[in-house]
Parts: structure tokens; C-alpha cells; sequence
């Protein structure tokens, strides 16, 4: 295992894309969570080493409190989102981004980088 | 006055002689004076002078008669009318009054001396010619108080000098020289006071010289004893100025010199400053000193219900007058006594006194009294003060001359302050005896402190000699001499020791004096005998010859050289003196006569006593009568030793007497010489005035001459005037008449004489003789207008007046005025219709009025051209008809209804189009055109018509019909006429009217149905016209009208549109604001505002507002959808990635990962055409599970069935739930109830508030199995219920087939992920 890595995105087929191509990558997996109520909820019992999160979760809600708590615990994160950064809450513009759709490869590096 | 008006005003006043004076005076009156003079002469006031005639050749300046209204001219002689006083009025013109009635008091010089004194002040000059009388001498006290100047012409050369000696007493006369002299002095006095205000050329004269009046006061004070330190230095200033001019003298040092060096003119300095000073309280110090020392100690002296006597003797104004009452009041107030104060205040000056009585004074007259004192003694009264009247009746004021007339006697107190320096010597004595006489003993007299007291004495010792204080001594007191014959009849004192008879002496000692007194003659100086006492029959002896009153002479003989020697003894001694008197037969014995010598009233008396002596007794110690021879002979020898003597005396005397006698008859010589030299002047005198009188005569024939002239003149006008004319007397007879009268009258030249009476008139005017009587009481002309039946006169009467205003008649004019008559007739009628044109022009423009024109028309019409019948007739609108809008004299119903054909063969049709105005002088026999039927019916026979409107465009016609035989003139044609225009334009104001509203309205309606808010606003976006659509902010177009634009389109909107006015006025600027709309909140409005330009001037704007909400929304809704798409795009892109992914993850070969995939990607494309079909909306839940199955329709087996009511699913939900029933569908297509024949497929849903719950049940398989590996299908059933839908899903693998029951929470149902 060469780190655990939580995967946030409200498109449960896109989470599962992400967490099964991660794991393909050799990564292990923390948890897959669609909403910032799941993930605080898993954040409360462990801490991952690195996450992948998606900005707009739906219904007005963004990953902006996730992100925090990932910055308090040091974790390392990645967002990933069809948006522009221009439409992301101003606490998150300067976070490291990917566009989506993905490229496996470069979703791999960057969550390598992360860790290593 | 003085700016602008004469520099000097001379008055001049002359009487008896004046004309010789008159002509020095003028004769060297100076030519470029820049003063006025007004002459006064007395004249008799009945006769006409020629005096401005006579003087006017002594002088190159103008003279003329002075007339009523005539201004003061410059280097001009007025010269006064008889019988008139002159009044100078504002702006110096001359008033003509009537004397007063009274003869005897008429003083028009002292007249005139005030009234310039009053106009001219300083520059006031009076000049007294010879005279008799004492008119002027008042005056001159007024020029003198006013500050001006008085010259009088010297006595000795006037030729009568009563009227100048008069002037000279008063002591105010600034100059006394020969009448030639005296311009010279008056152009002296020109220089001195030309171009300057007096007032302010003292001051500044007084600054500049300060050094040297200090010089002149000091004289005065020092020599004088005149402090006038305190005096204003511009009245000082002035009157030094003065002085030097009348003492031609040019520099003030020289001025100082001439009054070191004379007294004289040290004296008239002090006088001139000393005039007009009086006022109250003057001295306070000394008045001070009075109170202590005079007033005190009379009080002292009284007691209880006493009264203390004052007088105040040259009280002028009366100031001194109630200062002394003042001073005597809080005195008597000290004292605690009951004590009366009575003043008399007198003064020679009328008007002073009348101003004393008043008692009212300028208010600047208290400035320096004490305010304690003003406020106790008077009352302020605007700008003047008024004596209170309990100290007013304390004091007696009168008209007295205190030299000459009786004076007051009882007296505590005199206070005469300021009298005495204007008079002379032998006046200040007499006034001295007068105030000692007036007062008690010890009573006190108070003088100015600048009064000397030299003559005072003996009647009077000082008290304080510092403030001129002086108690009365205690000699006899006696009523004053006075002035011989002004009181040569009244009592005189008389000497003692011959008592008048008629002066009461005692009838004892009359009877005693007969007995015992010797007889006694009182003879004069000369010896005249004056009065007998006794029987003296024994000593008178009277002799032929001349009849002489000498004593001596009338003597008999004995007693002749005895009252020789005795009264020439008497005379030389002055001491009583005897001769003895030898016995003669006649004498009866010796005696002496004795003579005393007394003061008698015209100088020495003496009374010769006539002793008759016993022999024993007069000669005692006689020798007897033997020694009688030598006795004689010595005797008789001493006699005439001392007989010889006395003649030799009296020869001495006659000598002297007749030295006396020829110097007599010497300066009797010298009077005759110069009365001889007056005949001379007379008669030199009488030629002139022969002269004068030749020149009157040829100036009479001359006139003479224009008289006949004028007279001709007259007779031609009058012969030639239209006007008949008459002139009657008073009596009513006829003296003259015109040549016109004979129209009018029964007349010929005979009948001048004859009354008027007597006299046939052709005309009716029986009103003449009452009228021509009461113009001759009234004296007011009278007119009348005397007219028949062809004829009209204007008849006047006037009063025929001489040029002396005398009333010798009348005058009777009648002047033709037929013509003017019937003109003024016709002119009534033209100003009725000219009236009547303007109000109806008026009304044509009126709104709305016209029928009411149609009214007024007919009947002006019928009244102001007289016709029965009037037709406004207008055509229909088609033109075929008319019809009778308005008439008169139509059948009741026919007007404003009766329709006639537009038939060219009938009057109105005729008329129609014509330019002319058509006559009709017989209708029924008319060739041209018949009358309309209605027409006919009326029975009219004559008339006009007239085209209402141009030939082109006629609107109707207009007619006037009468009974018969008539002519319209051009007059009544004309007013047609202008009816007629009237008509047409009233006609088309209102047709012009009708179609404006029209357009207006179009206009109106066009805006109204515009979807934009329209108005025109003012430069003030005040609104005027609007459009409906405002309706929409909750307004009315009537309440938009005249409203501030703000109160529709709120503050904010309207600072924006002034913001951006000024750039609106060069073109339309366009801008978005929110305007609030009622029941739809704010919403966006596009403000279009453009300059509205009328005629090229700047009348406001046009403002436009349009609702661009809707828009607005759309755009902002197109920006949202457009980014919406791009990230739905991505997403989808994202998802078709992911799918594929996965897909390649749980297909083993391409074949099969293509069809899964096309499969997959199918699904997802059915669920976006359905979304996008219902714009995103959501989708029923129905055609979603069917189109997922219907795509699996093309199988054999496709038994299912679809149950559930209508639920509407959102965009995100219908997607993952599409791909979820797409897996299901999938699984049951592969390996499920649609894989083979007899699987079902029921898929049932319900709704509840909770949510939603839905079914999937697959039947009829056998053998069903749980596979064995969570694939795709599976993943994405559960993901998509659980997370995204966040519902529950439950799986039951049945033998017969799988179950799966979904609940879906309504809020995951709906979910929209599309923004609002």
C-alpha cells in the first residue's frame, strides 16, 4: 500500500471511476464519500494521506469545509472539477486543480507527487 | 434760497420826497449786482403811478411793476403796485396781497422788511428813504433779527426826515449816508457775502482768523466790557465780516485798527453781535447772583398772600421773561411762603410779544438748560417746547415802548437786560427815572452784563457791580419827564412857590394871597409877561405904540427904571433883587418892587413884586420933612445915578437884543434863501413832471391810434364771422350785432338801442332772457342748444367785461351746428355697430359659441340696420342644400331648421360664390332669381345678400330683407359686409377647432396604444401630454397632467434625467434605471430623453420609457444557461468517460464492450432528449422507465407493465435514475424476466408525502440466482439510488426472479441541479 487516498464527488459513478482507477495506479483506498457529511464522518475516525475532491457537490453545497479540515490535519489534496477556478469559493482558488474529464496517468502522477 | 436765488434781496422803502431819493439811490445802484431789489413808495392806492416809468430812467437795470407770480429776477427793480403789500413766496415769487382795512396801521415797508427778513435772513437788506411816519421802523428790527443789514439815507439831505430819524432811534442801523451813497455800501456788503452761505463763510472766515477775532473780542471785552467769548465763532465770524463791508474795510487787521481807534464802531460791533442772542438762562452765573442777591432778600421781606411784583422790560421773544419767572417760582418755593409771583414782560416788537405769549420755542431753545428744569417748566411737543401753563400764567405780557410810555409802578424787581445798549444817552437817563419811579423802595433792577451803569446814578447804587445788580435809592420819588409832545398836554412838575391855579391850590391861601401879598407880575427871560397877581392898576401904564408883552414897558413911568434895574440885577445874579420906588401922585408914595428869580418850565421866570411902603417904615431913619429938600436932592441924585445905570444896563441889554434879534433875522434870511432854493427844485421839479407829462400824452395818442385800429379789427371780425353775434347791455338793449344775426333774428343797424325784447325771433328760444339775466347776476357763461326742425344752434352767453373787469353786458353767440348735428347723429349709429362688430368678433373667436353668434348676429342685424328679416343661411356638407341656421322675423319652428334646395335659379344659390354683394331691390318683380319659398312666405320685398366665404369655398349665405322702398347706404353695406367676414371666419375658427381636437385626439389614442411610457415634459419636467401606458405605474393620464415628473417616476429617476438634460438639449441621451411598479416591484425601464425644439427655441423634452425587464431576465438567464451548458457538457463528457472506462473494465471483448457501451450511451442520450424536451424541466417518471424499456421492445419479450401516478422527476435525478432502471432493464433483458418467454416485468410506484416508492418485480423464471459479482450494473443501481437519490434500495432474488423496491425521498426526487 503506498497510501490511502479519499476520493469526494456527488456523481457516484465518477467517485468509483476515481477510486477504481486509483487503485489500478497501486493506491490504496481510504474511502469513497459523495457528500460533506459522509466525508467529515470519516475524517472523525481516520486520516487519509492524500484526497481527491470534487468543488460543486450539488444542491449548493462545496467541498470548501472538507478542504479545511484536510488543511488542518496537513493532508494533501487534489480538486478536481469541471469548473473554472474563477467559480470556486475564494478560500479554495488557490488549491491545486485538475479539469475534468480525467486522464488516468496524470490523475495517478499528481496524487504520486502528493505523497511522495 | 441762497444757492440758487438772489445773492443780496434789498428791500427799499420810501415815502413823502422818496421819488428824489429814489432816483439818487438808483441813479448809482451798481449794474452786475447779481441781487433783486423791491422798491416800496407810498402811494395813494387809488391812482395809478407812473413811478416804475419815472425810475426807470434813472437806471440801466430793468425796472418793472412788480405783478402776482412773478419771480425775483436778478440786477432787477421790482417796483410795488399802489395799493399792495408784496409777499415773497417759495422760490422766490412774488405775491401780490391786499393791504389790511385798516387805514391808519397800514405799514407795507416794515411789510416788506419782514418778509424778506424772513426769506433772505442775512442777505436781507433794508434801506429807509425820506419819509414821514415811523413806517420801516418795525421792519428794520426784523432784518436786524434775521442777521441782515439796515442802510437809511441821512436825515439832513431827506426831505422829510421823520421816517429816517425814526429808523436811526432804534439804534440798529448798520449805515446812515446820502442816498447816492448807499449802493456803494450795499455792493460792498455784495462782496462780503456773494457766493457763500452765510452760515458755513462765518465758520470757515472764523477758522481762517482765528488769531485776529480773538484780537477783536478782547478789544471788545477790554474796552467795552462785552465778553462775547462764548458766542458761535460763525456768527461772530459773520457779523465782523459784515461790518467791515458796510466800513469798507478790506482786511481784518485793518478792521482791529478801525475799532482800537473808534468807539463808534466798537459800539455798532457790540450791537450787531448782541441781536438775536437772547435765550434761556443766558448768564446762568449771573442769574445765579439775582436769585441770592436781589430776589432773596425781597422774598425776606415778605410774608403770607403777599405778591411779588416783576418786570421784564425789552422781554423780545420772552425767554428773559420766563426766566425770570422760573428763577422766581423755585425762589418762592424755597422760601416755604405763600407768596404770588406776578412778571410783566414788555417789549416794543408786536410779533416778539405774540411770540412771548405762545410760549413755544424750538426744542434746540432748552439745550442748555438744565434737564431737572426743563422737564418742571416745559412740555416737549415733537420739535418744539411749551412753557407749562402755571408758570405761562404767572406772567403779563404787553406792547410797550419802556422809554416813552407809561410804565409799570409797584414794582419788586425790573429786569431789563440787554435794552440799554441799543439806546442813546438821554434815553438811558429817561429810562432810569422811569424804573426808579416804577420801583418800590429798595426794590432791585437788574441790567445785561454787558451794560454800562454810568447814568444810573443818582436814582441807583450798585449792589453787584460784576453782574450788574442795582438797588433803587431812596430820593424822591417822581414820575418821569417825557419826551416833549407826545406828552406836551399832560402834567409837568411844578416849581415851588408859584403854585397853578388849575393845579388845586388851596382857595384859603388864594384868599390870603389877595389879602396880604403885594401885587406881582411873572414875566419870562425876556421880561414877557406871563401871568398877573393882584391889583396892579396902579403900576401898568399902557402907551401908545406898538403893543409889546415886555413888563418894563407897560410900567407907568415911577416903576419903569425900578424893574429895569431890579430885573436885570435879578437876571445877572441870578439872586432876588430890589429897586426902590420914588412916590409920585399917581403911585400914591414910595415902595420897591422886588424880583425873584424861579426855574420855570421853559428856562428862568421872575416874579416882580409891586411893595407899596409905609414912609415911616420903607425909609426909616429919614430925615424929617424940613431936611426935606436935601433929603430929595441926595435921594434923587442916588436915583438917578442908579437910574442912569440902569439904562446904560438896559442899553446893554437892547444891544444884545438886537445882536440877538439881527442874527435872528440873519438865519430868518438864510431860511428864506433856502426855501427859496426849494421853490427852485419845485419848479425844476414841476418841469419834469411837464415833461413827463408830454411824454404821457403822446404815449396816450399812440394808444389812441391802436385803439381805433383794434376797433377796426373788430368791427371786421365781427362783420365777417360766421356766428351771429349780440351784444347787449345790462339793461338788455342791443349795442352791436353781426351781420349772420339777421338770420336768426328780425334785425336791422336801426335797432341798436332797442331792447331786446321788442326784437321778433326766427327761431324758438324763449330761454334767452332768463339765461342772458341769470349770466348777468352769475357771471358764469351759459350755453344752451336752441334746435327745430331744419335748424340747431349752440347759443352763449357770456358777460361782457371792460378791461377793468366791469360788467357792461352780454355777449349772445349762436353758432351753427345743424352739421354737426346730423354728423354727431350718424356717428352715434356708427359707434352702435362698430360696437356691435367688436363684441361679435369677439364671440367669433370664442369657443364653442358659434350658435350663439348665429343669434346675436340675426339681431343685431335686424336692430342696427332696421330689416324685418334676416337669414344665415349655411350649406350642408354634401352642398345641396341649405339650411336657415339663424334668423328673425321667420314663422316660430322655421329658423335653426328649414332646409332649401342650393338651387342657382333661387336668391341663395344666386348668391352663392358671388363676390359681389347682391341687391334685390323688388323681390317679387326680380329677373335674375326667384326667392326661396320660405322666403316669399315673409312677404319681404327689398334686401341684400351676401356670400358667407370666398367664391371658391362658400360656406352659406347671408341676407337682409326689408319691408319696401329702401336703400342700404354704404355704410350699412359695409357693416354687412364685415358681418358677412365675421360669419365666415367664426365658421372656420370653429371647423379649424374641430379638426385640431380631432388630431389631438388621434395623436392621443396613437400614444395611448404605444407599450411605451410616453410624455412631453416642460424645461421643468412638468408633464404636459401623456399616454396611457403611465397607467401601469398606477396613474391616469388627467392625473399625470401638469405633475412633477418625480411624482411618477420617483426622485432618483428624475436627478438621473437632469443629470443628463443638458446634454439632452443637443441631442437624445438614453439611460436604465429601476422604476417602481406597482404590484410588480422594481423592474428595469430604458429612459429615452430627447429636446423638444419649437420654432427654434428650447421648449423641453420628450421622455420615453420603456420596459425592458422582461429582457433583462432573459439575457441573464441565456449568461447562466450558456455556463450551465458548458459544465452539463463536461459532465456528460465526464460521465460517457467514466462509463467507458468502466464498461472496458467488466467486458471481456471489444464486439462486447462496443454493444455495452452503445447501449449505455443510448440510455443516456434518451434521458437528455427527454430532458431537453421538456426544457430541462424534469421528466415523468413513466415515459422514463418506458423509453428504458421500450429501447428493449425490438425482443420477443417484452412482457411488461408500467403502474403509478404522475411523478415529475428532476434533471439530475432522471439521470441517474435512468441509468439505474437502464442497468435493471439490462440485467433483465440478459438474464432476467425479459431473457425469455413467460418472465414479467411489473414496475409499480405510489407517491405519498414521504416519497416515493417503486417497485421492480420480475416473475415468471425459474431458478434465478444471486450473481456472484457486484458488476457495473449493480454499482451504478446502488450509487445512483443511495447517494444520489439518497434512498434505499432493497434486493429480494426470488426463485421466480428478482425484486428490487426502491424509496426515494421527495427532495432527492425534485433535485434540479440548474440554478435559479
Amino acid at each position: 500500500m503506498t497510501g490511502r487516498i479519499l476520493v469526494l464527488d456527488d456523481d457516484p459513478l465518477l467517485a468509483l471511476d476515481v477510486g477504481t482507477t486509483l487503485e489500478e495506479g497501486g493506491f490504496g483506498l481510504f474511502g469513497l464519500c459523495h457528500s460533506v457529511r459522509e466525508a467529515e464522518a470519516m475524517l472523525a475516525d481516520d486520516t487519509p494521506d492524500a484526497a481527491v475532491l470534487d468543488v460543486n457537490l450539488g444542491r449548493g453545497e462545496t467541498s470548501l469545509p472538507v478542504a479545511q479540515r484536510l488543511r488542518e490535519l496537513g493532508v494533501p489534496f487534489v480538486l478536481l472539477s469541471g469548473y473554472e477556478p474563477s467559480a470556486f469559493p475564494p478560500e479554495l482558488q488557490s488549491a491545486q486543480r485538475m479539469a475534468k474529464p480525467f486522464r488516468p496517468q496524470e490523475l495517478l502522477r499528481t496524487v504520486g507527487e502528493m505523497l511522495g | 434760497m441762497t444757492g440758487t436765488g438772489p445773492k443780496l434781496m434789498i428791500g427799499v422803502g420810501a415815502s413823502a420826497g422818496g421819488l428824489a431819493a429814489l432816483r439818487a439811490f438808483l441813479a448809482e445802484f451798481p449794474k452786475r449786482l447779481g441781487g433783486s431789489v423791491i422798491v416800496l413808495q407810498h402811494l395813494d392806492p387809488d391812482r395809478e403811478s407812473r413811478l416804475t416809468a419815472l425810475l426807470d430812467k434813472t437806471t440801466a437795470l430793468e425796472v418793472r411793476e412788480a405783478a402776482e407770480g412773478e419771480r425775483l429776477r436778478p440786477d432787477t427793480i421790482h417796483v410795488t403796485p399802489p395799493g399792495t403789500y408784496v409777499e415773497i413766496a417759495e422760490g422766490g415769487l412774488l405775491r401780490l396781497v391786499p393791504p389790511p382795512e385798516d387805514r391808519l396801521h397800514r405799514t407795507p415797508i416794515d411789510h416788506l422788511f419782514r418778509q424778506i427778513a424772513e426769506r433772505f435772513g442775512p442777505n436781507a437788506v433794508g434801506v429807509v428813504l425820506s419819509g414821514t411816519g415811523s413806517d420801516a421802523t418795525q421792519g428794520i428790527r426784523d432784518i436786524k433779527s434775521a442777521g441782515g443789514a439796515v442802510l437809511v439815507q441821512d436825515p439832513e439831505e431827506a426831505e422829510f426826515d421823520g421816517m429816517p430819524r425814526s429808523a436811526i432811534n432804534t439804534g440798529l442801523v448798520d449805515h446812515v449816508a446820502a442816498a447816492a451813497a448807499l449802493p456803494r455800501t450795499i455792493a460792498r456788503l455784495a462782496q462780503h457775502v456773494s457766493g457763500t452761505e452765510p452760515e458755513s463763510a462765518g465758520q470757515g472766515f472764523a477758522e481762517r482768523h482765528h488769531a485776529e477775532i480773538g484780537q477783536v473780542l478782547r478789544l471788545l471785552n477790554d474796552r467795552n466790557g462785552f465778553d462775547f467769548s462764548e458766542y458761535k465763532p460763525g456768527t461772530v465770524g459773520r457779523r465782523i465780516r459784515r461790518r467791515m463791508g458796510i466800513s469798507d474795510v478790506d482786511s481784518l487787521a485793518a478792521y482791529v485798527e478801525l475799532l482800537e481807534r473808534t468807539g463808534r464802531e466798537r459800539e455798532l460791533l457790540v450791537k450787531d453781535l448782541m441781536i438775536g442772542v437772547t435765550r434761556f438762562f443766558r448768564d446762568p452765573a449771573a442769574w445765579e447772583t439775582i436769585a441770592k442777591e436781589a430776589i432773596d432778600p425781597v422774598l425776606s421781606a415778605m410774608s403770607d398772600g403777599d405778591t411779588i411784583r416783576a418786570w421784564a422790560a425789552g422781554c423780545s421773544t420772552g425767554e428773559e421773561a420766563y426766566t425770570l419767572g422760573m428763577i422766581l417760582m423755585e425762589r418762592i418755593q424755597r422760601t416755604g411762603k405763600d407768596i404770588r409771583p406776578l412778571i410783566f414782560a414788555s417789549d416794543l416788537n408786536r410779533d416778539a410779544v405774540e411770540q412771548a405769549r405762545l410760549g413755544r420755542y424750538p426744542a434746540s431753545a432748552v439745550d442748555d438748560v438744565a434737564a431737572d428744569r426743563v422737564e418742571t417748566w416745559f412740555e416737549r411737543l415733537g420739535h418744539e417746547v411749551r412753557v407749562r401753563p402755571r408758570l405761562r400764567e404767572k406772567l403779563v405780557f404787553a406792547v410797550q415802548n419802556a422809554v416813552s410810555d407809561p410804565p409799570f409802578s409797584g414794582l419788586d424787581l425790573i429786569s431789563c437786560r440787554n435794552l440799554l445798549i441799543y439806546l442813546e444817552p438821554s434815553a438811558q437817563k429817561r429810562i432810569f427815572e422811569t424804573f426808579h419811579f416804577s420801583l418800590k423802595p429798595n426794590g432791585f433792577l437788574m441790567l445785561g452784563l454787558s451794560e454800562g451803569a454810568e447814568r444810573a446814578d443818582p436814582w441807583f447804587t450798585p449792589v453787584d457791580k460784576r453782574n450788574r445788580i442795582f438797588r433803587r435809592t431812596d430820593t424822591e420819588r417822581r414820575m418821569p419827564t417825557r419826551p416833549a409832545g407826545r406828552w406836551a398836554g399832560g402834567p409837568r412838575a411844578a416849581t415851588a412857590g408859584l403854585k397853578e391855579e388849575v393845579s388845586g391850590a388851596d382857595h384859603v391861601v388864594r384868599a390870603m394871597l389877595q389879602r396880604f401879598a403885594p401885587p406881582a407880575v411873572l414875566v419870562d427871560q425876556n421880561f414877557e409877561i406871563k401871568r398877573m397877581h393882584g391889583d396892579l392898576k396902579e403900576v401898568l401904564d399902557f402907551s401908545s405904540g406898538a403893543m409889546s408883552g415886555s413888563l418894563p414897558t407897560l410900567l407907568a413911568p415911577p416903576f419903569q427904571t425900578p424893574a429895569w434895574s431890579a430885573l436885570s440885577a435879578a437876571r445877572n445874579s441870578n439872586q432876588p433883587s430890589e429897586a426902590p420906588v420914588l412916590g409920585t401922585d399917581q403911585s400914591g408914595g414910595p415902595g420897591k418892587i422886588v424880583v425873584d428869580p424861579l426855574d420855570g418850565r421853559s428856562g428862568r421866570e421872575y416874579l416882580v413884586y409891586f411893595v407899596t411902603l409905609d414912609p415911616a417904615a420903607t425909609v426909616p431913619g429919614a430925615p424929617a420933612s424940613q431936611d426935606a429938600p436935601s433929603f430929595d436932592y441926595q435921594k434923587e441924585m442916588d436915583a438917578l445915578r442908579h437910574e442912569l445905570q440902569s439904562v446904560i444896563e438896559q442899553g446893554e441889554a437892547s444891544s444884545e437884543e438886537l445882536q440877538a434879534a439881527n442874527e435872528e433875522v440873519l438865519s430868518a434870511n438864510e431860511e428864506l434863501q433856502s426855501s427859496n432854493e426849494e421853490l427852485e427844485t419845485s419848479r425844476e421839479e414841476l418841469q419834469s413832471l411837464n415833461e413827463e407829462l408830454s411824454t404821457i400824452n403822446t404815449e396816450l395818442e399812440e394808444k389812441v391810434r391802436e385803439l381805433e385800429a383794434t376797433n377796426d379789427d373788430l368791427t371786421n371780425l365781427i362783420s365777417s364771422t360766421d356766428i351771429a353775434t349780440l351784444f347787449l347791455d345790462t339793461d338788455l338793449t342791443i349795442r352791436r350785432f353781426s351781420a349772420r344775426t339777421t338770420e336768426l333774428v328780425a334785425i336791422r343797424d336801426a335797432d341798436v338801442g332797442r331792447p331786446i325784447t321788442e326784437l321778433n325771433f326766427k327761431v324758438e328760444d324763449e330761454m334767452l332772457l332768463p339765461d342772458a339775466r341769470r349770466v348777468l347776476e352769475s357771471l358764469e357763461p351759459a350755453e344752451r342748444e336752441i334746435s327745430g326742425a331744419d335748424y340747431s344752434y349752440l347759443r352763449r352767453i357770456v358777460p361782457y367785461r371792460t378791461r377793468k373787469d366791469q360788467i357792461q353786458g352780454v355777449v349772445i353767440t349762436y353758432s351753427d351746428v345743424q352739421r354737426i348735428r346730423v354728423a354727431s347723429e350718424r356717428l352715434a349709429v356708427q359707434a352702435v355697430r362698430q360696437a356691435s362688430i367688436a363684441e361679435l368678433s369677439e364671440l367669433a373667436l370664442s369657443p364653442g359659441a358659434l350658435d350663439e353668434l348665429y343669434d346675436r348676429i340675426v339681431n343685431d342685424i335686424a336692430d342696427h340696420l332696421e330689416t324685418r328679416v334676416v337669414e344665415v343661411q349655411l350649406l350642408t356638407p354634401d352642398r345641396s342644400q341649405f339650411r336657415l341656421v339663424a334668423g328673425r322675423g321667420w314663422p316660430r319652428g322655421v329658423a335653426g331648421h328649414a332646409m332649401s334646395a342650393n338651387d342657382p335659379d333661387q336668391h341663395l344659390g344666386f348668391t352663392l360664390g358671388r363676390q359681389q354683394l347682391v341687391e334685390v331691390d323688388d323681390i317679387t318683380a326680380e329677373q335674375r332669381f326667384a326667392a326661396t319659398q320660405i322666403l316669399g312666405d315673409t312677404g319681404v320685398t327689398c334686401g341684400v345678400c351676401l356670400c358667407i366665404g370666398t367664391p371658391q369655398a362658400p360656406r352659406g349665405v347671408l341676407c337682409a330683407w326689408r319691408d319696401a322702398g329702401c336703400n342700404f347706404n354704404e355704410e350699412e353695406r359695409n357693416y354687412l359686409r364685415t358681418v358677412a367676414k365675421i360669419l365666415w371666419l367664426a365658421i372656420n375658427h370653429s371647423e379649424t377647432q374641430r379638426l385640431r381636437e380631432r388630431e389631438t385626439q388621434a395623436l392621443q389614442d396613437l400614444i395611448d396604444g404605444l407599450p411605451v411610457m410616453v410624455a412631453l415634459v416642460d424645461d421643468g419636467f412638468r408633464i404636459g401630454m401623456s399616454n396611457r401606458t403611465f397607467e401601469r405605474m398606477g396613474l391616469v393620464v388627467d392625473e399625470v397632467r401638469n405633475a412633477p415628473l418625480e411624482t411618477v417616476f420617483g426622485t432618483a429617476a428624475i436627478e438621473a434625467l437632469r443629470a443628463a438634460s443638458p446634454d439632452a438639449r443637443d441631442g437624445a441621451v438614453r439611460f436604465e434605471t429601476l422604476l417602481p411598479i406597482p404590484g410588480h416591484g422594481e423592474r428595469t425601464f430604458l429612459m429615452h430623453c430627447a429636446p423638444r425644439n419649437a420654432e427654434g427655441r428650447h421648449e423641453g423634452y420628450y421622455i420615453a420609457a420603456i420596459d425592458i425587464d422582461e429582457r433583462k431576465r432573459w439575457e441573464e438567464r441565456n449568461k447562466v444557461i450558456s455556463a450551465e451548458l458548458d459544465h452539463r457538457v463536461k459532465n456528460i463528457l465526464s460521465l460517457v468517460n467514466t462509463i467507458a472506462r468502466m464498461t472496458g473494465r467488466t467486458t471481456g471483448s471489444f464486439r462486447e464492450f462496443q454493444s455495452v457501451f452503445a447501449a449505455r450511451i443510448q440510455s443516456l442520450s434518451r434521458t437528455h432528449s427527454a430532458l431537453a424536451q421538456m426544457n430541462w424541466d424534469g421528466i415523468d417518471l413513466k415515459r422514463l422507465v418506458r423509453d428504458e424499456l421500450e429501447a428493449y421492445g425490438s425482443g420477443e419479450f417484452n412482457q411488461y407493465d408500467t403502474k403509478g401516478p404522475p411523478v415529475q422527476v428532476g434533471p439530475a435525478a432522471a439521470q441517474s435514475l435512468a441509468l439505474a432502471v437502464h442497468e435493471l432493464a439490462t440485467n433483465a433483458a440478459k438474464y432476467g424476466a425479459l431473457s425469455r418467454p413467460g418472465g414479467r416485468l411489473d414496475v409499480a410506484w405510489d407517491i405519498d408525502e414521504t416519497g416515493l416508492r417503486l417497485r421492480w418485480i420480475e416473475s415468471g423464471l425459474t431458478l434465478v440466482s444471486e450473481p456472484e459479482a457486484k458488476g457495473f450494473g449493480s454499482t451504478v443501481i446502488r450509487s445512483a439510488v443511495e447517494t444520489q437519490l439518497e434512498g434505499k434500495m432493497d434486493v429480494r432474488f426470488e426463485p421466480s426472479g428478482v425484486a428490487y423496491e426502491f424509496s426515494i425521498p421527495a427532495a432527492g426526487l425534485t433535485s434540479f441541479t440548474v440554478p435559479t
